[in-house]
């Protein structure tokens, strides 16, 4: 879980343990918090993605060399 | 100090009276041996003991709270009360940020005898001005305190002195009459007792002393919300709940008297359980004889004081407290839901996958409140708290216990520990009971199953 996302729930179950707030509470915090988790994995993946273009970019995409020198590039950008 | 008459051993104590705050200090009660106190925290009055001169007084006990020493200066009494931040623990767990007087919230209580003449030196040491104004006291209008009014303010640092005699005895308060709704929310209060000059007159063995304040203290956080208006979470007892409120404790056959003042925004109905007692006084003087009447829950309205009178004659540990009953709670939320009768099986299962600390609570009551220790937020109180001989308590706020027992030294104002009941005196469980419980009727325990609800729909406007 995020950090801060973790700090907020953390704080949300405490109050929910002191009766400060109901259920109806929690549940919204849960979904804000499967939601901030979603957006992390997604902007995670949008980040290899990213790097894996720009070292394309940097290394060449094999199109242009001979395929035989950079192996590991070619597996990288074919998984794009 | 040239001939000035100090009262008993306090000289060397407040020796720093003309000029420096003497605030944090302990303070002296002015009658040797006689010490109040639960917590170290408040063991404020063991340095009286010695003392050689008694004041012609039954001198009051100020719950989790002290008098303000005074000294004698040819004819005038003087005190000097100091404003100034403070930190006050509202009960084990949960400290306070609030303005008080001379180190605490509220402040010391201030004792003296019809007819003297009261010097009261005011120093601030808050960030903003502030006046003190004598609430109910019959004084010169130019003492009254109303900032604007009746005298500029007192500024930051300044040291104002106000001089009125005591015409006559009761229970009266202090507080600020300058941003009074931010400096009283913030603890800014105190009592001020005045003593009949004829010491036989409504001579009584123990007298009590305690104001009642509410605190809006968000869970997490120090310092109150000084414009909440109806939504408190913390009512107190000068500046305490429960179970850091001082017990009242009496020996049997003790006359007592409590005073109880009233400084929140409602009024507050004090419920003593096992005795009946009368108002005997009001901030408005003496209740006559004639004018009595018995009562086992006393209304004190705002900004007012009632001082109830009873003989301690049954032992035990009887509950004294707030009979409006969201004021003996601590700290909770007002919005959350109603769960009785509400099945939750099956959706605890549910919930627990998203949020796997889920506790179902609610569905029989709240009373597991009192029974669980579980992690709260930090800086706040259990709504329920406190264990008895018998088990969880469950209260907290206005809440205190009158203990009663046989035997106890007039000076003795500890805990006593829990009654030992005498065998046979407890209400006890049986497990056949001999006689069938008689029920009404037409007795109703459980919704019938086939209960159909009609919606009677009224016809729409039909659009034209």
């Amino acid at each position: 879980m995020l950090p801060l996302r973790k700090i907020i729930s953390d704080e949300t179950q405490l109050r929910y343990n002191a009766m400060q707030i109901d259920m109806f509470s929690l549940l919204p915090e849960a979904r804000q918090r499967i939601i901030a988790t979603i957006a992390a994995i997604e902007a995670k993946r949008a980040f290899w993605l990213a790097e894996t273009d720009l070292t394309v970019a940097v290394v060449g995409d094999g199109a242009v060399g001979t395929a035989s020198d950079t192996p590991r590039t070619v597996a990288a950008a074919g998984g794009d | 100090m040239g001939n000035r008459r100090w009262n008993h051993d306090v000289a060397t104590r407040i020796s720093k009276l003309g000029g420096r705050a003497h605030g944090g200090e302990c303070g002296q009660r002015p009658r040797a041996g006689c010490k109040y106190s639960r917590g170290a925290d408040y063991d404020h009055h063991a340095a009286t003991a010695g003392s050689d001169q008694r004041p012609d007084y039954q001198p009051v006990v100020t719950l989790n709270g002290w008098t303000l020493p005074w000294r004698m200066n040819g004819y005038w009494k003087e005190f000097h009360l100091v404003a100034e931040p403070v930190v006050r623990e509202i009960a084990p767990g949960m400290k306070a940020h609030l303005w008080g007087y001379n180190g605490q919230s509220p402040g010391p209580t201030i004792e003296c005898v019809e007819g003297d003449k009261v010097r009261t030196f005011v120093t601030i040491k808050l960030p903003e001005d502030t006046t003190i104004h004598w609430h109910g006291l019959l004084l010169p209008n130019g003492m009254d305190g109303v900032v604007g009014l009746n005298q500029p303010p007192i500024k930051p640092g300044e040291t104002y002195v106000y001089e009125f005699g005591m015409r006559k005895s009761g229970t009266f308060m202090y507080h600020p009459h300058a941003d009074d709704m931010v400096q009283v929310a913030m603890g800014m209060y105190g009592a001020f007792v005045v003593h009949p000059r004829d010491p036989k007159f409504m001579r009584v063995d123990r007298d009590f002393v305690f104001a009642m304040n509410a605190f809006a203290i968000d869970p997490g956080t120090y310092v109150p919300r000084v414009t909440e208006m109806t939504n408190f979470d913390l009512w107190t007892w000068n500046s305490r709940v429960f179970p850091g409120i001082d017990f009242l404790g009496a020996a049997k056959g003790d006359r007592v008297r409590i005073r109880m003042g009233n400084l929140t925004m409602t009024a507050h109905p004090i419920h003593l359980h096992g005795y009946d007692f009368k108002v005997t006084l009001t901030d408005g003087g003496w209740v006559p004889e004639s004018a009595r009447w018995p009562e086992v829950t006393i209304d004190v309205p705002v900004g007012a004081w009632r001082a109830v009178e009873f003989v301690a004659d049954e032992p035990g540990d009887w509950v004294f407290h707030c009979h409006k009953l969201h004021h003996v709670m601590n700290s909770m939320g007002h919005d959350v839901k109603t769960f009785i009768g509400v099945q939750k099986r099956d959706l605890a299962k549910a919930i627990c996958k998203l949020v796997p600390d889920y506790m179902p609570m609610g569905s029989t009551g709240m009373e597991q409140m009192a029974e669980m220790e579980m992690p709260l937020p930090d800086n706040t109180l259990p709504m329920m708290t406190g264990t008895g001989q018998f088990g969880a308590l469950g209260p907290g706020g206005m809440t205190s216990l009158l203990m009663v027992r046989e035997g106890l030294a007039s000076s003795d104002y500890k805990n006593p520990g829990w009654y030992k009941y005498p065998p046979g005196t407890v209400a006890y469980r049986i497990d056949n009971p001999i006689t069938v419980p008689v029920r009404k009727s037409d007795a109703t325990t459980t919704p019938k199953a086939n209960v159909e609800v009609q919606v009677v729909k009224r016809g729409r406007p039909q659009r034209r």
